[in-house]
């Protein structure tokens, strides 16, 4: 399974396959022969032999680039987080403890927006801290603990909603 | 040229216009402070001033609406005069007041200048009074008891305006009567809310019409020239998109009676320093709609033109030189067109967008001036208005100007807020524009223009090209394969 | 190295007539492949479909890195059995590439009879698996089975390279330090639960996917429990309980995308990310080689226009050219890599095994894969050549074969005949892949030969018990014994009974060869050493 980007909103598979000068574009989007050329402080992309200015900053998951007199951000997706599911069953969008414990510290609330290690829940279990840290960006959903409670393993912690 | 009677400017704004000044100062020899405030970290202003001043308050707005913090700046760092740019303070009467009496000079008009034409009412009736054009209307003051049947009187469609108001604020267009209590009402309650004054005015208005503004500058000898008008009709909820000058629809003759009007209204108010007096055009017909005291956005598009520096001019009468040209010295050559580039979504109904200007590329070229008021690395925060910069292209002909706009536009690069960048080259490429057939309620009626297209499918395979090659773990995936089966290919058997 | 220089007429009608029948051949062997790989009953795609199951080669697609190839081994196998009902003994396996590692593929079909086993789908992950240990090759299952097929359960079941043995060689492939990654796409019911058990690391889809020694109905029976599919073994109980199942995935592209991960963990062939460099394709066309092969199996070609046409460039370096005509050796290069090549050119006389069994100790030394090139109806027989010692001979180039370090890969060309199969490196001498070409023959002798000796032991049967038969008499016996014998002896037999790897269109062989010379080399072998030359 392949890594895909959003491109205005439409999930465009896309890889890669190596070729003599450069690679071979290959998915959704068309197959072209690409390279991406350093020049004088300048990025090109030469596609089909055709060359062309860009300019790309990269961006945690999102690659910002101005191409052919045009703005575009594009959000990369991964391969293995393309095709899980945002709700699978068996809760995988919340937060379980993973022993028994107490709540030292709930550092978000409700329908607050996170993104991917922002802290949630800060549990104590055996002597340890672990500070349970959202897994994608989205919205806080619901928090099913308060500071100082005690919770038993698996019990649920903190439920995400995925990014809209 | 004498010598100035002040060493050091503060400049008492922000983004784009802080610079633009800055720069205009250096270049005179000035040393410059700028007042900057925490959310504004990394803007170019500061790296470019000789000194911050940072200021605080509630809210980044509230900082610099804070008077006696400002003044108390430009004290503590020896400036001599300060330059208020465009809203904040500029149009503060209060203010300037306070800035002459702390011994500081105040680039701009007098308070009382300011007084005058700050009130729109008073203002109207001041150029009314004086025989200058203005457009029939019906205010509350005269007879808040009658205010209704007179505005009715005047027939319609209306234009409802609170007199305290300005940039096109609370303004609302009433088409049909019935409505007209109801919306009269509600306009009320906005003049309280936004300007804190629920006064209001009713004008007749002009259908389909056009923003004609005229630069005009005074001294402090009476002298009083104009520069031309601006033609800022594509508006977007009566907030100025693009403007350019000249005015592709006036004929000579009402481009005349039009500037001089706008001269002799300032120089019957006795107005010094920069001012721009703005009319409501339709059909050769002309209103006065209201005189702005301040410097205004757009000046570069007029500086383009008559190949002045309207912040230098403001210096120099602000220190009391005479201007030092007549009207016959004004030259006026091609055309010049302003974009304001905003962080907004036109997409999403223009709303803000943040981020953080991860590259910033100026675009070059034959009569391209780009105002910046981002840098890289800053920031984009809704802290303040959402203005990033702005595009000023000149040419020597109306289609050349927007030749160059769009090429300018294409080589802009800002990645990492979305703009208004797609949008404005879309609005310059649309027929009427190219046509100079535009009207203040012309983009407004043009929804499609904001949506932003879908990338074509030779797009989206550079976009595809780009991202994949850009991404370390696709290519790492291709460089992964032995060179054999690389080279052999798809192949089944 | 020099190019070999063709001496073909490529305009002569046998040439031309040639073409055209071994161009049908090819085209019925494609034609053949494409049924048995896509046609399938609608009911069963419809089952599948709600299941919600990929069918099997789209999984493999999915698992595949694009843009490269793919291998597919022994696709006719079981076409001769089971009424044709089994296409490929329900399970697809080959040599692929996934994130950038060669592995190879054992993937159960599970709209092939629900995917159960039968003893040569048996036969078939056996052989898969062998071929991992040979040549250390990873593996991806991609599991979906339900189980044996019980009616055939003796044939499967206990002797020593039935169904054990696929564990045994899981088992063993982890002691070799060879990674596997199974997939739980389906049930893995019994036996075949051992198969995500034994691979390192394995991945079960949520819902689909199962692993349990017995299913519901056989624990019912058994103890009287009444349990789930899910509760007795589905994901979350293996992932997160008894700790069976490695990876918990969604669906299915969510599972091939972890298992595509893992494999990309695994470590990398030195010089995999070696510089580009073109490869020189053969200096004649390889379509010639259809031209090349005669409709009849007695008819002699020279092998050095079959070599000419699979080699880079058609350049091949040939040892002792004047020595042992009959056998032609040398060493050229397949896709960049060196090998040495057998070829025959007709009977095998005392000085070509000779030297056969020279030159082989040749490639051991020099560390250079052995690629035999079969069309060999036996040794010479006679007087002369067994007081020249022709048997001992033919030991001494058994005992090479058998003894070779290096990797030894066989193409049986046109005819495999007897002995000359054993010297050539037939299946038998671990020969780490055996193709053959869809007009090859493969039996202890010819058809004609050996149907007119069976024929006339049966006459003379008869005649014991007072029968003697006519002309036509003794054609009627005849002929059904020389039909059966044909169709024992063809490629599609030895395929069906997974003899070989595969049947190869002779085009593909270039390929084909490079891919699985590539595979081979990741297990070099060790220093030379043969058991006692018989001088």
């Amino acid at each position: 399974m392949r890594h895909a980007f959003d491109i205005a909103g439409t999930e465009t598979e896309v890889w890669l396959e190596r070729a003599r000068d450069g690679y071979r574009l290959g998915g959704d989007a068309g197959r072209a022969l690409v390279a991406l050329l350093h020049r004088g402080g300048n990025t090109l992309l030469s596609l089909d032999g055709g060359e062309e200015p860009v300019h790309l900053v990269l961006d945690g998951e999102l690659i910002h680039l101005h191409v052919a007199g045009g703005h575009y951000t594009l959000r990369h997706l991964d391969p293995a987080r393309r095709f899980a599911d945002a709700e699978a069953g068996g809760g995988a969008d919340a937060a379980r403890a993973p022993m028994p414990g107490t709540v030292v510290r709930v550092d978000v609330a409700v329908g607050d927006h996170v993104a991917t290690g922002d802290p949630l829940v800060v549990i104590e279990s055996m002597k340890l801290e672990t500070t349970i840290r959202a897994w994608h960006d989205g919205t806080v959903s619901a928090v099913h603990v308060t500071a100082g409670q005690s919770f038993e393993r698996d019990a649920v912690l903190v439920t995400l909603a995925a990014e809209a | 040229m004498s010598a100035l009677p002040f060493d050091t400017l503060l400049v008492a704004n922000r983004g784009e216009i802080a610079l633009r000044i800055i720069r205009t100062a250096r270049r005179m020899g000035l040393r410059t402070v700028v007042a900057a405030h925490g959310a504004d970290r990394g803007a170019p202003a500061l790296d470019a001033a000789d000194a911050v001043a940072w200021i605080e308050g509630a809210t980044g707005v509230a900082a610099y609406l804070d008077s006696a913090q400002i003044i108390a700046a430009a004290r503590r760092h020896g400036a001599g005069a300060i330059h208020p740019g465009y809203g904040f303070l500029s149009e503060n009467a209060t203010f300037a007041r306070a800035v002459a009496a702390a011994g500081l000079v105040f680039v701009g008009p007098t308070p009382e200048a300011i007084d005058l034409m700050g009130d729109k009412i008073r203002a109207r009736s001041f150029v009314a009074d004086r025989g200058f054009p203005v457009a029939p209307s019906a205010t509350e003051d005269e007879d808040p008891g009658t205010f209704l049947d007179r505005a009715r009187a005047l027939g319609g469609p209306l234009l409802v305006k609170p007199s305290a108001g300005g940039g096109g604020k609370g303004m609302r267009i009433v088409r049909d009567m019935a409505l007209l209590e109801q919306e009269v009402a509600q306009a009320r309650s906005e003049g309280q809310r936004y300007f804190g004054d629920g006064r209001l005015y009713v004008e007749r208005f002009v259908e389909q019409p056009r923003h004609i503004e005229v630069q005009v500058m005074g001294d402090a000898h009476g002298t009083v020239v104009h520069l031309g008008e601006r033609e800022c009709s594509v508006q977007r909820r009566f907030q100025k998109i693009v403007e350019e000058t000249p005015s592709p629809v006036l004929t000579f003759e009402e481009r005349q009676r039009i500037c001089e009007t706008a001269a002799g209204i300032a120089r019957a108010a006795g107005y010094r320093n920069a001012g721009t007096v703005e009319f409501i055009y339709g059909r050769g017909d002309f209103y006065f709609l209201e005189m702005n005291t301040r410097l205004q956005v757009e000046h570069p598009v007029t500086e383009m033109v008559t190949g002045t520096d309207l912040v230098e001019m403001q210096i120099r009468v602000a220190a009391g030189e005479s201007l030092g040209v007549s009207q016959a010295d004004i030259r006026h050559e091609g055309h010049a067109i302003e974009l304001r580039v905003y962080a907004e979504s036109a997409a999403r109904g223009f709303t803000p967008t943040t981020g953080r200007v991860l590259a910033l590329r100026q675009p070059g070229g034959e009569g391209v001036r780009f105002d910046q008021g981002v840098a890289e690395g800053q920031r984009i925060t809704t802290a303040f208005d959402p203005m990033l910069a702005k595009l000023v292209v000149h040419g020597p002909d109306r289609a050349t100007a927007i030749a160059r706009a769009r090429r300018a536009l294409a080589n802009t690069v800002l990645l990492g807020c979305e703009t208004n960048i797609a949008f404005l080259d879309r609005l310059l490429a649309h027929p009427a524009f190219a046509a100079g057939e535009v009207h203040t309620g012309w983009l407004d009626a043009e929804p499609a223009l904001a949506a932003e297209p879908v990338p074509s499918a030779a797009i989206r395979l550079k976009l595809a090209a780009i991202a994949a090659l850009a991404t370390r773990a696709i290519r790492d995936d291709a460089d992964a394969v032995p060179a054999l089966h690389a080279a052999i290919g798809a192949w089944r058997n | 190295m020099r190019r070999i220089l063709s001496q073909l007429d490529t305009r002569s009608p046998d040439f031309l007539a040639n073409m055209a029948h071994n161009r049908g051949l090819v085209a019925d062997l494609r034609a053949a492949q494409q049924r048995v790989r896509r046609e399938r009953p609608q009911r069963d795609l419809d089952r599948l479909a709600r299941q919600n199951k990929m069918f099997v080669r789209d999984r493999i697609e999915a698992l595949l890195d694009p843009g490269t190839p793919f291998l597919e081994l022994s696709t006719l196998a079981a076409n001769q059995a089971y009424d044709g009902d089994v296409p490929g003994a329900g399970i697809v396996s080959g040599i692929g590439i996934v994130s950038g590692r060669e592995v190879i593929i054992h993937a159960d079909d599970a709209s092939v009879k629900g995917g159960a086993w039968y003893p040569l789908s048996i036969k078939k992950i056996v052989r898969t698996l062998d071929i991992a240990i040979e040549n250390r090759l990873p593996v991806v299952h991609l599991c979906d089975s339900a189980g044996g097929f019980l009616p055939l359960q003796a044939e499967l079941f206990a002797d020593r390279y039935l169904a054990g043995r696929i564990f045994r060689n899981q088992a063993t492939l982890s002691k070799m330090g060879v990674p596997q990654v199974a997939i739980v796409l389906g049930h893995c019911t019994a036996g075949g639960a051992y198969v995500p058990a034994l691979s390192e690391y394995n991945v079960i889809v949520r819902g689909t996917g199962a692993i349990f020694l017995g299913g519901p109905p056989l624990v019912k029976a058994a103890t009287g429990e009444e349990v789930t599919v899910d509760e007795l073994g589905g994901a979350d109980v293996h992932t997160r309980i008894s700790g069976t199942a490695d990876y918990p995935a969604d669906n299915e592209r969510h599972a091939i995308a972890i298992a595509r991960e893992i494999v990309g963990t695994f470590p990398q062939k030195l010089g995999a990310r070696l510089a580009w460099s073109d490869p020189e394709p053969p200096a004649y066309d390889p379509a010639e080689l259809y031209g090349i092969i005669p409709k009849d199996i007695k008819v002699q070609f020279d092998m050095r226009e079959i070599i000419a046409r699979l080699v880079d460039g058609s350049r091949f370096h040939e040892y002792q050219p004047a020595y042992g005509t009959t056998l032609v050796c040398g060493f050229a290069e397949i896709w960049g890599m060196t090998v040495g090549i057998l070829a025959n050119n007709g009977v095998l006389f005392n000085d070509s095994t000779l030297k056969g069994a020279h030159f082989l100790q040749l490639c051991d030394k020099r560390r250079v894969p052995a690629l035999f090139l079969q069309n060999i109806t036996g040794y010479m027989v006679g007087r002369e050549y067994e007081h020249r010692g022709i048997t001992k001979d033919g030991a001494k180039m058994i005992m090479a074969v058998a003894g070779l370090e290096v990797p030894k890969l066989t193409v049986v060309v046109n005819g495999s005949f007897g002995a000359g199969n054993y010297g050539m490196s037939g299946r038998a001498f671990d020969t780490r892949f055996l193709f053959i070409w869809p007009q090859s023959q493969i039996s202890v002798m010819g058809a004609e030969q050996a149907s007119n000796v069976l024929a006339d032991i049966k006459v003379r049967q008869l005649a014991r018990h007072g029968q003697n038969l006519d002309t036509a008499g003794i054609a009627a016996i005849r002929e059904p014994i020389l039909e059966e014998y044909r169709r024992q002896s063809s490629a599609y037999y030895s395929t069906s009974e997974i003899w070989d790897d595969g049947i190869l269109d002779p085009f593909d062989t270039r390929n084909a060869l490079a891919i699985a010379l590539s595979a081979a080399l990741n297990a070099p072998g060790g220093d030379p050493r043969y058991g006692v030359f018989r001088m």
